[in-house]
Order: C-alpha cells, then structure tokens, then sequence
C-alpha cells in the first residue's frame, strides 16, 4: 500500500501538468486578491435589497474573503478541480493504467493509493493558492489602502487552513467525474461546465425565485461557506432571508461537500473495479 | 501422475478460457499451457484474441468462462505480481510527457524495487541517455526496448510479451531473439505474442496458434516443421519409387511428376537411383514452408476481413480495441 501511495505520487509530479496548472493557478489567485483589495472601502459594492456591502469596513470576514478571492469568485478552484479530471483520466488516455493495474491489481488498492495522491496534491495546490493571494493581496490592503492585513487573525489563518480542505475536496470532485467519464475531453468539459455554468445558471434561479435555503446546496456555495467563517457583513442590516443562504457553521457545508465528493467518487472506483481494462 | 500434481510455480496455464464481449465471443474455449525454460510464440492474425487472451491472463480483463493463472494462481492473487511476472503490452502506454526512466520509477515504487534496478535495466537494454527524455519523442523501436525494461524490473520467472518485435528494425530484433533465448536458458517461462510467424520462427521453442478466439495448433517448432523430406525429379519416377522401397524409404508422386521421399538423407536417395539406373535430374531437401503453413492454418477464417458474401457482422467493431498492436 505504502509502496502503491508513492507510485501515485510520483506519477504527480513526474509531467509538467502539475507546475504548468500550479503557476496558471497561482497567477490568477494573486490577480484576483489584488482586484478583491482594491474593492477595499468602496461603497459601490453594496449588493442591494439588503445584501449588505462586505467591502465597507474591513472586517476579519473581509480579509478572509480578499485571501480567498479566487475560491469565492470560483475561478482557481476549478484548477484543483481539473487537475482531478485529468490525474485519472490521463491514465485513460495514455494507456498508463495498464501498467498501473499491472504492478497493482488490487484496485481498490490502486483507488485509495490515487486518492491519498490527490490530496497531498491538493494540500500541496491549496498552500500555494494562499501564497499567492496573500502576495497579491497584501501589498495592496498595506501600501495602498493603509489597512491592518488582519493576518495577526487566527480566524485569517483558520479560513486559510480550511481552504487545504476545500482544495482537497475539489480535487477529489474532478478525479471522480474523471473516474465515471474517462474521456479527458468530456470530463474536463463536464466537471468546468457544471461549476461554471450550472452552477451560476443554478444561483440566478434560486435568486429569481427567492429560495435562498436551496443556494447552499450548491458546491461553490458550501465553499464559500467554508473559507469565510466570520461575518464580513458584521454590524450591517441584512435581510434575513438572505442568511439562509449559507449554513451556521463551516463544518457542516464541508460534510454536505465532502458527502458529494464520497457519493462520486465511491460510485467511480466501483465501477473502475469491475471494468476490463482492453 | 495419479493425483493432481502442484504446477510448476512459472507454469502459465489456461484452461477453457472464454470472453465474450456482448454478443461477439472473441476468445473461445482456450485451453493450453506455457512451459518454464522455453520461448513460446502466440500467433495468430490481427484481432484473433490474442490480446485478449493474454489481457486475461494478466487480470485486465475478466474471462467469461474458464481460467488463467501462472504458477496455479491467478495474476490478481500474486502479492507483489512484477517480481512473479514481468509483462508489455502495448509499446504505445507511456505518458509522453514522462520520462522513460521516471515511468520505470513509477512502476518500481509501486513494487518496492530499490530506483537502482530502474537503471540497471536501462544499461540492459541499452537506452540508459535517452530514458531521461520524454516519452512521447521515443521510437518504436526505443519504446519496444522501454517495454522489456519495465517488464524485466522485478527480475520475473514468467515473461509476457505482446508483439514485442513489432516495429523494431532487422537489428533490434536480431538483438531482440537473443536477449529472449538468453532469458529463457536462465529458465525463465516466456510467452510472445506476434501476428507474424517469420518474426519470431528463429527465436521460438514451442507455437500456440489461434485463429477466430479458437486454438488451431500447439506444439514444438519441431512438430510445426513436420518430417523432413526430399524431392526428387527423374525419368521413371515409378521405378526410382520402388527401389526406394526395397531400401525401406516411403515416397510420393506428386502431380508434377516429381516424387517427394521421406527421408532428409539425400546421399541415399542418390545411391539408390544409382543402383537402380535411373537419371536424376533434381534432388532437394524439402524445407517445409513454415509461413505457408500458417497462412493456411488460419486462412479464410479471418473475421475480421469479411468477404463479399457475409455482411460484416456489428460485434466486429469490438476488435477495433486490438487495432493498438498494428501500430
């Protein structure tokens, strides 16, 4: 097993993938920390009928949301999530899981070895993401917007912390879309395509037809949830029906998320347990 | 031989082995076995199931019917299978943007083989500078050489092979035949795949031949060449005839005109015509036609080619899998 896990790993960070989707990644988390510091103090971004302006006043959910920017805007967290797509579906592709069942044919085995992969890849995406966005954000909150970083905040690094877990989780997401799809080219297009399009397709229904208790169903809403545990709205009048959107605690959108990525992904192996390999 | 005896622990074996692939049965019935300290060559035409074969065997694929196993075990069964067998498929499986060499480490850490055996077996098959490039600029020939690295990683009993000639130059596969004879004299059980009997004739002890997924011959080279025998022109075959069989050797007429004489022994055959006064005009040894032989053994019957007569059949489109061989 121990033997099974390194072989999964190594496989990571023996192709250019890794790096190539690591700087793409990063580069957009500090473009879009800078964009979420320069909102700093602008009363323009009040969302209206009571949606409450988090950029007003920098709060500890603020600078939780700056240092997260890109998860929020769900844009680099569809990195992790295409780097799951193609961690298996590569294997697919290039034929590579023959010799993969070969010198593991236990499958199971090899299905937990790759998960364990995944996640240390995902840890390892997720501590860059945050290193990125702090370096794009801080400057910015310090040098041009003369504001305290907040980063002497354990909530700050708490929502940080929760982001490893966030990342893993999306990685997971694409590596089971990957596993039930197998063509690379379909899944990448299915797994970006429902985060980016069903899902904002999704938001705008729900907010349509006010069911705001149905928005936090949704992944990029439990995400949300998760990396922002304090209120960047604190001391604002908010319409309540607008809380509803998000559950009280991070824990509790993180197991609705996780449970996601455990339906799929055990639907996955299984079914990668039963197929002939031709 | 009164009960059961265990199988020799590098005994490959196949007993009734059958895979449908919906309606389309692509492997029938299979029922051989592969000996230790010999070269057995797997032939067949393209799409006869030999891929499949031999991708159940090694657990890809799950057998409708019957068993595979090495050693009395099934592959899946073998804890830590790439020290018991060491196998290549397709030359085509490497990630192109991996490093040959890094693919043989991805392979060893999975088995919990020291990184050093990965280049010990680069030296061996000679690629040791090229294997630190990226795969997807290799050629056949590189890739092929790749193949038997990983698959000799685990320094295996049991070798399984599929086309592993296939695209190499006259040369590589000259080098090819030697390495393989010299792993079998270590008494090493290895199984080669080819579509092409002229390509591993020279290197092969003992031929499975399959046709259609069904067994159409096994046995040794020996065995395929049949007993020799010579031709022999003259002017009065019918005499020349009986005096062979005074001399207690059989012989033939062939529609030509000709007698074909079972016997190698071409002095004799000289002598006898001497004694019994008859000219000869030809005399050969008979070198049976071993491509020939094959083509007829599996000729017509390839369903893959079709012919006017029958619609191509729907499961047909199935074998397109095994179209990776033809590379």
């Amino acid at each position: 097993m121990i033997g099974a896990i390194r072989s999964e790993i190594r496989k990571v960070f023996t192709t250019r993938l890794w790096w190539g989707m690591a700087l793409g990644m990063s580069v957009l988390a500090a473009l879009i920390a800078m964009g979420f510091a320069a909102l700093l103090g602008n009363a323009d971004m009040d969302g209206g009928e009571g949606q409450g302006n988090p950029f007003a006043r920098l709060t500890v959910g603020t600078a939780q949301m700056i240092y997260n920017a890109g998860i929020i805007q769900q844009m680099t967290i569809l990195f992790p999530l295409a780097m799951g797509v193609l961690l298996i579906t590569g294997e697919y592709r290039h034929k590579t899981i023959t010799a993969t069942f070969l010198s593991t044919p236990n499958r199971w085995v090899v299905m937990v070895s790759k998960l364990v992969a995944v996640a240390v890849t995902g840890a390892v995406y997720a501590v860059l993401h945050a290193a990125a966005s702090l370096a794009g954000a801080v400057p910015i909150i310090k040098f041009v917007k003369h504001q305290p970083t907040m980063l002497n905040e354990p909530k700050v690094w708490q929502s940080l912390g929760i982001g490893i877990i966030a990342f893993i989780i999306w990685m997971l997401l694409g590596f089971s879309v990957g596993m039930l799809i197998r063509n690379q080219i379909a899944a990448v297009l299915l797994a970006v395509g429902a985060t980016f399009v069903i899902q904002i397709a999704l938001s705008i229904i729900f907010t349509v037809k006010e069911w705001y208790s149905a928005m936090k169903w949704i992944p990029g809403q439990l995400t949300t949830n998760m990396v922002i545990t304090s209120n960047p709205l604190a001391g604002q009048s908010v319409d309540p029906k607008s809380a509803a959107q998000y559950f009280d605690h991070w824990w509790q959108a993180a197991i609705v998320l996780i449970v996601y990525a455990a339906v799929l992904s055990v639907t996955g192996a299984f079914l990668t347990t039963r197929r002939d390999v031709t | 031989m009164t009960t059961a005896p265990p199988a020799p622990p590098s005994q490959i074996e196949f007993h009734n082995l059958s895979k449908r692939f919906g309606d389309f049965t692509a492997v029938r019935d299979l029922t051989f076995t592969v000996e230790p300290g010999r070269v057995t060559g797997f032939l067949g035409p393209n799409g006869a199931g030999k891929t499949t074969t031999l991708r159940m065997l090694l657990g890809l694929i799950r057998p409708s019917e019957g068993t595979a196993t090495i050693g009395g075990r099934q592959y899946g069964a073998i804890a830590n299978p790439l020290r018991v067998v060491g196998s290549a498929l397709e030359a085509t499986n490497f990630h192109p943007g991996r490093s040959g060499r890094d693919h043989l480490r991805v392979l060893a850490a999975a088995a919990e083989i020291p990184d050093k055996r990965v280049d010990e077996m680069l030296e061996l098959v000679a690629i040791p500078a090229a294997a630190r490039k990226r795969a997807g600029g290799y050629s056949m020939g590189m890739r092929q050489r790749l193949g038997l690295a990983a698959a000799l990683l685990g320094d295996p009993q049991v070798l399984v092979l599929d086309e592993p000639a296939n695209g190499l130059d006259p040369e590589g596969i000259r080098w090819l035949r030697g390495f393989l004879r010299g792993l079998a004299a270590d008494g090493r059980t290895i199984l080669v795949s080819s579509h092409m009997l002229s390509e591993v004739e020279q290197t092969v002890d003992d031929v499975v031949i399959i046709s259609n997924g069904q067994l159409v011959k096994s046995g040794t080279m020996a065995d395929l060449h049949g007993p020799s025998s010579a031709l022999v022109r003259t002017s009065d075959p019918s005499r020349l005839a009986g005096a062979l069989r005074v001399a207690d050797v059989t012989s033939h007429a062939t529609p030509d005109g000709a007698l074909l004489v079972e016997t190698d022994d071409l002095r004799l055959v000289g002598d006898v015509a001497l004694r019994a006064g008859v000219p000869i005009w030809q005399l050969q040894a008979q070198v049976s036609d071993l491509e020939d032989m094959f083509f007829r053994l599996t000729e017509g019957q390839n369903r893959n080619l079709g012919d006017a007569t029958t619609a191509p059949r729907a499961g047909d489109a199935i074998m397109g899998r095994d179209g990776g061989n033809e590379k």
